[in-house]
């Protein structure tokens, strides 16, 4: 008997799961230690595991939390500290921080979602304080790569966009949930338009996408849908015809090679590092990463596709096709249509983000300037994502908690019957 | 190390990587085959999870008889065709009729869809009017084309007045006043919920009769040597089999 338990034990698909992320990421580190014996890869190798241990295992002791999506974002958030370090370690170094900082504001997310049960005062309060930090890199901003979206504090730079999306979901779940028409359309029309004054046109297109997928999730209106979806549509158009750099990005996307040492630099570049990876890769701190341009942002998986290959870039991409999985299993479960559509709508924030970063590296769509979730280089970026998360683990902890309710419910009822 | 051996070392280790990677997905995705397995068996254990309560027909049609009860989930539309989450199959029902939502401490919210009409408790709901004013809570009785419901609330809700017909109603003249145990004999309920504090403080004076009594019930006497305890023969209890607890799986918790 002592046996099959133990055996029940060992095949935990949690444990099982956490144990392969971690023996990958040791064996992975290690190897980087053998390249130049620094010690930090040493280092990594087992505060990079230890860490996932940590986020696994005793995070699920303090709260409710869904271990299949720690397990998973976990592993994409170190597989981006392990690519960063392959490539240039001051930056993985920073990421691990952000990385740390990540599940602090995770933790809290979750609390929030847990705690929180009248959401008017902080939705209200939200609105114009987001508008307001939408606003700043207008006014405070530099200008990089044609958008205008970061301003800076010192030394720290900040995507006010990125903590944006937070309160967009908020706002847009809380009045879709009580069926408020104007408040929402007003305060996403004022993001879409300030976003475009901005010319980020890859944020623009992601709050536009997550709007209107959560208005058909709450309406099943498919009229009003389509009509937003030929608004958005005529929407690009303009935008195409208006502003020169979209024109640029068009052209390029459609033939690279016809400007391959200037403007299509960028994405010749991805394309044949993909292409060099074959299969399996060239190998962990081999190849030249370092030659494609913002290798450690918008083009971190065409690094891991030339590091580690086609067959391990098709798996992180599965990975994100199981995070969404999950979401939409947590927002059909949900009780409430607010928590329902939030956790609906953070599913959809990160798929979208994941195909519009991921179909403009490998020439799908047209690229914009969007980070890959939980992997690229950027502490707003990754601490955004890893609340993203933290919302679905808090709704998904609360499904938890009613189900339980649900089944006490059930037994006092058959106990009531039995007397 | 030098480059050379590092480059064998890096050129081995890439099918250890790929090998890794296949196996955490396949892993993950086990794990998510697994959990829905999970939670089928548990939600058919739980028919009434994430119900917020029932309505009973009280007028229907020969596709729904009348003491039906159908379930009411948190929020969903009801109307006349299958893909709505209450089907409600009488003439003058819309295929798309009414949004709900429950709100706790209100009660249920109806919006009528656009050319759609219902009336809760007699008042007449439409697209246009603040339905806020008149959710349904426990006891309230929906009109949707013919059919007539009763909205019964599971206990353990917080609603406003969800244990009894709101006070107003005893301002009606008696024979307008719905007959309420009539309504759901047809139904294997049992009303026995207190009234709500609310109640008692609008009409502390007012001695309120049940809607619904207890059948009498022979109460148990206390043992003496007038009333000995009935003979019982002592009688070899089967043995349990021996089952050691089991350890709970993270997936389960």
């Amino acid at each position: 008997m002592k046996n099959k338990q133990e055996r029940s034990f060992r095949k935990d698909p949690g444990r099982l799961l956490s144990s392969t992320v971690m023996l990958f990421f040791f064996s992975a580190f290690l190897l980087l230690f053998l390249k130049d014996y620094a010690w930090q890869a040493f280092a990594l190798s087992l505060a990079v595991p230890a860490m996932i241990w940590l986020g696994v295992n005793l995070l699920p002791r303090l709260f409710p939390a869904d271990k299949l999506l720690l397990s998973l974002t976990n592993f994409l958030c170190a597989l981006g500290v392990l690519v960063l370090y392959a490539t240039n370690p001051d930056y993985a170094y920073q990421q691990a921080t952000y990385y740390g900082v990540g599940l602090v504001a995770m933790v809290i997310c979750i609390y929030l979602v847990r705690i929180i049960r009248h959401w008017k005062l902080p939705v209200l309060l939200l609105m114009p304080v987001s508008l307001g930090l939408l606003v700043l890199p207008l006014i405070i901003g530099k200008e990089t790569n044609g958008a205008r979206n970061w301003f800076y504090v010192g030394s720290l730079s900040v995507q006010p966009s990125e903590i944006v999306k937070l309160s967009l979901l908020l706002i847009i779940s809380y009045f879709m949930s009580r069926r408020k028409l104007l408040p929402w359309l007003i305060f996403a029309g004022g993001c879409l338009g300030i976003l475009m004054l901005q010319k980020d046109l890859g944020t623009a297109l992601m709050y536009y996408g997550v709007t209107l997928m959560l208005f058909y999730a709450s309406s099943g209106n498919l009229l009003l849908t389509g009509v937003g979806l030929a608004g958005g549509a005529g929407a690009a158009v303009m935008g195409y015809k208006m502003f020169a750099h979209v024109k640029k990005r068009v052209a390029i996307w459609q033939n690279p090679w016809s400007d391959y040492d200037n403007a299509g630099y960028q994405l010749v570049q991805s394309l044949m590092a993909i292409a060099s990876g074959g299969l399996f890769g060239v190998g962990l701190g081999l190849g030249y990463p370092r030659t494609i341009p913002v290798y450690h942002t918008d083009f971190i998986f065409a690094v891991i596709c030339e590091q580690f290959g086609l067959i391990f870039g098709l798996c992180v991409l599965l990975m994100y096709v199981a995070i969404i999985w999950r979401g939409a299993t947590v927002a059909m479960a949900a009780r409430t249509s607010f928590h329902g559509l939030l956790a609906m709508g953070a599913t959809l924030m990160i798929g979208l983000q994941t195909f519009v970063i991921i179909g403009g590296v490998i020439k799908l769509i047209p690229l914009t300037g969007v980070t890959m979730p939980f992997v690229s280089y950027g502490g707003t970026s990754l601490v955004s994502s890893m609340c993203l998360v933290g919302l679905l683990q808090g709704v998904a902890s609360l499904n938890e908690d009613d189900l339980d309710e649900d089944t006490r419910l059930a037994m006092l009822g058959s106990q009531e019957g039995m007397r | 190390m030098p480059d050379n051996i590092y480059e064998i070392i890096s050129l081995a280790a890439r099918y250890w990587f790929a090998l890794l990677g296949v196996l955490i997905v396949w892993r993950a995705f086990r794990w998510l085959r697994k959990d829905r397995k999970a939670n089928h068996r548990r939600l058919k254990q739980l028919p009434d999870a994430g119900m917020i309560g029932e309505m009973v027909v009280l007028e229907g049609s020969d596709e729904l008889p009348e003491g039906t009860a159908i379930p009411v989930p948190r929020a969903g539309v009801m109307g006349f065709v299958r893909g709505c989450d209450v089907v409600v199959p009488v003439e003058g029902v819309s295929p798309r009729h009414v949004d709900f939502t429950f709100q706790d401490g209100k009660g249920l919210l109806l919006f009528p869809l656009r050319g759609a009409v219902c009336y809760v408790d007699d008042v007449e709901l439409t697209h246009r009017s603040n339905t806020k004013k008149h959710p349904m809570c426990h006891g309230s009785r929906l009109q949707i084309g013919d059919a007539v419901l009763r909205l019964r609330l599971f206990a353990g809700l917080d609603a406003e007045y969800r244990a009894y017909i709101p006070y107003e109603r005893h301002d009606q003249p008696f024979w307008d006043e719905p007959d309420v145990t009539q309504d759901w004999q047809d139904t294997n309920y049992i009303y026995r919920q207190e009234p709500s504090p609310w109640q008692e403080s609008q009409n502390p004076w007012e001695q309120q009769e049940p809607l619904y009594e207890e059948p009498y019930q022979e109460q148990p006497q206390e043992e003496s040597w007038l009333n000995p305890p009935p003979y019982q023969p002592w009688q070899e209890q089967p043995q349990q089999p021996y089952q050691p607890r089991r350890r709970r799986r993270s997936h389960e918790e």
